[in-house]
């Protein structure tokens, strides 16, 4: 799974030609840790419909701030360069793959 | 992986640890350091079997005494969300999460007083988990509700905070990014984040707020949970209407009596256990 961060987070996000999940986590975040699982059964299962990326807070405060990442984990979807959907806190699995439907 | 977590330590949490264990269950038994129960308020309880004209907290330490003696795994935390995942669930404390295949939830009656505007932000610069969200608020002016007297909580958070505003009747903390308020928040304002609170009629700005409580609303923790008026809607088995979950005690309904409660506890850990 790539990692995102300042400098590659407009080729990788912005500029993909597919759907993309970021998944915004630290670890030391429970339900972040929680989701992690999840965000990675989500990518084998989508395959090369879905883009899915991670973004460390931490090391990656800029990035967060810019997208009001306030409360963690919070997962967006970008498509053609823009958000599409913000989701905060753990979502169970079926819930996120309701979202990813909806914009694929 | 366990078969049974029980969320809440009063007597109905008690009672289901109790049972699960000498069931063989891989069982564990969460509540906050401080037990917010009930008990720890009622004096000379006379209409409990084998107890004679006993205080709640006394009960309550026997319980937990019971419990250390016969190995039951206790950890102390507020549970803040419980989540379905395919077969099993995941149960957020803190930092930490805890996955297991049966839940019995046990968390008593006490609900949280809800500040205006509090579900609106949630996410959105409002947060219940100082360990969770902290290090998003390096450098920003925050303000930290203390209901639960958590200091290492509220320590946390000032060293990453610039400035922090600690509304709270019992916790002191000498810092000097730190400015004490003794009163109540009776509003978060904000637009699409949160912008300020109002204490004792001042407005305070901030760009974000931590509620540090101990009592998790229902609603948050299991959404999809099924209510009967305010309890949690059971069956005679103490099943809930989502399979896996149980509950017992004083949060299924009146009468919110010690011996219901035990009662209930043991039923939903012979059902959790059934099948595992």
């Amino acid at each position: 799974m790539v990692m995102i961060t300042k400098e590659n987070f407009e080729s990788e996000v912005l500029k993909s030609d597919k759907l993309v999940l970021v998944d915004f986590y630290a670890d030391w975040c429970g339900p972040c840790k929680m989701l992690s699982p999840v965000i990675e059964q989500l990518s084998l299962e989508y395959g090369n419909d879905v883009k899915v990326v991670k973004v460390n807070v931490d090391q990656n405060q800029d990035l967060a701030l810019s997208f009001q990442v306030m409360s963690i984990p919070t997962v967006i979807l970008f498509k053609n360069g823009t958000m599409q959907d913000q989701m905060v806190g753990f979502a169970g699995k079926d819930y996120l793959k309701n979202k990813i439907n909806q914009y694929l | 992986m366990y078969d049974i977590v029980i969320i809440g330590g009063g007597p109905a949490g008690f009672s289901a640890a109790l049972t699960a264990k000498k069931r063989n269950m891989k069982a564990c038994i969460i509540y906050p350091n401080e037990n917010g129960s009930w008990l720890t308020k009622i004096k000379g309880i006379d209409n409990y079997p084998g107890m004679i004209n006993i205080d709640g907290i006394e009960m309550l330490h026997i319980f937990e005494r019971q419990a250390v003696e016969m190995d039951i795994e206790i950890h102390h935390g507020v549970v803040q969300q419980v989540m379905r995942n395919g077969e099993t669930f995941l149960i957020n404390v803190g930092s930490d999460y805890f996955e297991s295949k049966k839940v019995i939830i046990s968390t008593g009656i006490k609900k949280p007083a809800l500040i205006k505007n509090e579900k609106d932000f949630i996410g959105k610069g409002l947060s219940y988990c100082a360990t969770c969200d902290g290090m998003l608020y390096k450098d920003k002016t925050i303000a930290i509700v203390d209901e639960n007297n958590d200091i290492e909580e509220i320590k946390f958070l000032a060293s990453v905070a610039k400035k922090v505003f600690l509304i709270s009747n019992s916790s002191e903390l000498k810092d000097e990014k730190v400015e004490m308020i003794k009163g109540k928040v009776s509003e978060i304002k904000g637009d699409s984040i949160v912008r300020s609170i109002t204490v004792n009629n001042k407005d305070y700005d901030i760009d974000g707020i931590f509620i540090l409580r101990n009592v998790v609303p229902t609603s948050t923790l299991l959404p999809d949970l099924e209510l009967d008026k305010n309890y949690i809607a059971v069956d005679k088995k103490m099943k809930t209407n989502i399979p896996g979950i149980y509950a017992a005690g004083d949060c299924t309904g009146e009468p919110l009596q010690i011996a219901k409660a035990v009662g209930e506890g043991n039923i939903a850990a012979i059902s959790a256990s059934l099948g595992l």
